[in-house]
């Protein structure tokens, strides 16, 4: 190995790790959580900002979450807190749901494949 | 009796004959292994395309690798499938710019510098051309980083194993070679 061999592989690994920020900056994780309450949405929140909602539900309040790009429930006023139990959600496609105050919770957004072949 | 030049050019001639044979197994043997991520190869194939550049120069390297994408596409039954323009086109692209690093640079980089050169133009070649071709979509380059950060490793390895092979085989074939380590 030559000295110009170690000076190539510090630049592209310089390369490497600035991509990453590249690529970071430009693809902010689009994902956002949507609220739905009795069967309609009430509004959709992007993940990246921190805040806890609360919404207003049949039974009463549920305390919705959002913090480090996760969504979950810390407040529930329904017997089982099944969407308590959950924990945190951060995937699009995967949804909170708490049935009896009619409240779910489910992340949307664009940018996951299920699978990639060629 | 063949004259002394004619005789050089057969000896070459059967020499990228086997190259070539070389790269078509190893190309066809990878692409049936199976990879943890699909578009994740080590790119083995790579080592001989480098080891002809340095002992038969850049004509020779465009001829292995564009015999070893066609025929090994053949074998594959990959012939003209999307996977099949994007070994092509990264192949190429990573022939030319190795070959002409040698040529520019000539003994400033020992193989492992040419190939990573080389990995990082066949891995950037190829998502561009994904792009372009198949995905249509820009989340597809948020694999750069991934793949760059791949392509260290195998370019890396790969330059040692051309390095050795090369050397071995200068020794073997006995010929005035382009490059040198």
């Amino acid at each position: 190995m030559t000295f110009w061999d170690k000076v190539l592989i510090l630049l592209l690994s310089g390369i490497t790790v600035l991509s990453f920020y590249v690529v970071k900056t430009i693809f902010p994780q689009g994902a956002e959580a949507s609220i739905d309450v009795e069967g309609r949405t009430i509004g959709s929140y992007s993940l990246e900002e921190d805040r806890i909602l609360k919404i207003k539900g049949p039974l009463g309040i549920t305390e919705i979450e959002i913090r480090d790009s996760k969504v979950r429930v810390i407040k529930d006023p329904s017997r089982y807190k099944i969407c308590i139990n959950q924990g945190w959600i951060s995937k699009s496609g995967e949804a909170l749901i708490c049935l009896p105050n009619r409240i779910i919770v489910s992340i949307t957004g664009e940018g996951r494949y299920d699978a990639i072949s060629w | 009796m063949l004259s002394a030049g004619r005789k050089m050019e057969l000896r070459e001639m059967v020499y990228l004959s086997l190259l070539s044979t070389f790269a078509i197994v190893i190309h066809s043997l990878e692409m049936v292994f199976p990879s943890p991520l699909p578009w994740l190869r080590l790119g083995l194939a790579n080592i001989i395309t480098l080891v002809t550049l340095i002992l038969f120069g850049l004509k020779a390297g465009l001829f292995v690798t564009t015999i070893r994408v066609l025929v090994g596409s053949l074998i594959t039954g990959s012939f003209l499938n999307p996977g099949f323009f994007l070994s092509l086109s990264g192949g190429v692209a990573s022939t030319l710019a190795m070959g002409l690093m040698i040529s520019i640079f000539r003994n400033a980089f020992s193989p492992i510098g040419i190939s990573l050169i080389g990995a990082f133009t066949h891995n950037l070649t190829q998502i561009a051309m994904a792009y372009i071709m198949i995905v249509k979509r820009k989340e597809i380059f948020l694999l750069t980083p991934v793949i760059l950060g791949f392509a260290i490793i195998t370019g890396t390895f790969n330059g040692i194993a051309s390095s050795l092979l090369s050397d071995h085989l200068r020794g073997i074939i006995g010929m005035k070679s382009v490059g040198r380590r």
